[in-house]
């Protein structure tokens, strides 16, 4: 076969290299749509969280969270804190517990003064955690 | 929990509530702010009761009890009362 005749037919083997690619691609798609359909599936673990979501805050230390699942979804929860954050993925659920503690900071400061004895003390916890950041600084 | 069970929780319980990025809602009493907890608004998934019910000071039971309706918000008061969380 001349080069105008394998421009206009390409040869057999040429053929046989495209169906190899094809085949390679659907593999690929196969992969993606299994860790699609598990996504929030994890090995529960502890994990050191520091991204809060609030700049008016800082972090004085790092919180220890807990990751597990839980009625379908992933709960981070910090025990010390009793509270927790919940998604349909082990990083949703990190915002969310992030997003709820930058809340429960602003929420106890805010009622300080009329906060019962367990609400006082998990404001002096979270207080060991979180500060906020002064006009000075 | 379903959320229509949380929301028996906020009825009966007479708890304030706000959304935020999540429903936020607290119980007060005497103008005193005694326990809070939180719902989630993700769709497809249901919420975490243990987690729940530890923020709200309840074992399973009285838990169970508040949401078939046979403990009231004067019950619950007498809970937090028997665990020193408000005064006698």
């Amino acid at each position: 076969m001349n080069a105008i005749a394998e421009l206009i037919a390409p040869a057999a083997k040429q053929q046989h290299d495209l169906q190899v690619r094809h085949i390679v691609i659907e593999n690929i798609a196969t992969e993606l749509e299994f860790s699609m359909e598990k996504p929030h599936q994890l090995v529960p673990g502890t994990v050191l969280f520091g991204a809060l979501p609030d700049r008016r805050l800082r972090l004085k230390k790092p919180i220890a969270v807990e990751l597990s699942e839980s009625e379908g979804s992933v709960v981070a929860q910090c025990q010390d804190l009793n509270e927790f954050g919940q998604g349909s993925t082990a990083s949703h659920a990190l915002d969310d517990f992030g997003k709820t503690i930058c809340e429960l900071f602003f929420s106890l400061e805010l009622q300080k003064d009329h906060l019962g004895n367990d609400l006082q003390n998990l404001r002096g916890r979270l207080a060991e955690y979180l500060g906020e950041y002064s006009a000075a600084s | 929990m379903k959320v229509h069970e949380f929301g028996v929780l906020e009825t009966k319980l007479q708890l304030k509530t706000r959304n935020s990025g999540d429903r936020l809602a607290w119980f007060e009493y005497q103008g005193r702010v005694i326990t809070r907890t939180k719902r989630s608004h993700g769709k497809g998934f249901d919420l975490p009761k243990d987690l729940i019910r530890q923020q709200l000071k309840l074992n399973a039971d009285q838990l169970a009890s508040l949401l078939d309706c046979s403990l009231s918000r004067d019950d619950y008061v007498n809970i937090l009362r028997t665990k020193g969380l408000i005064s006698a």
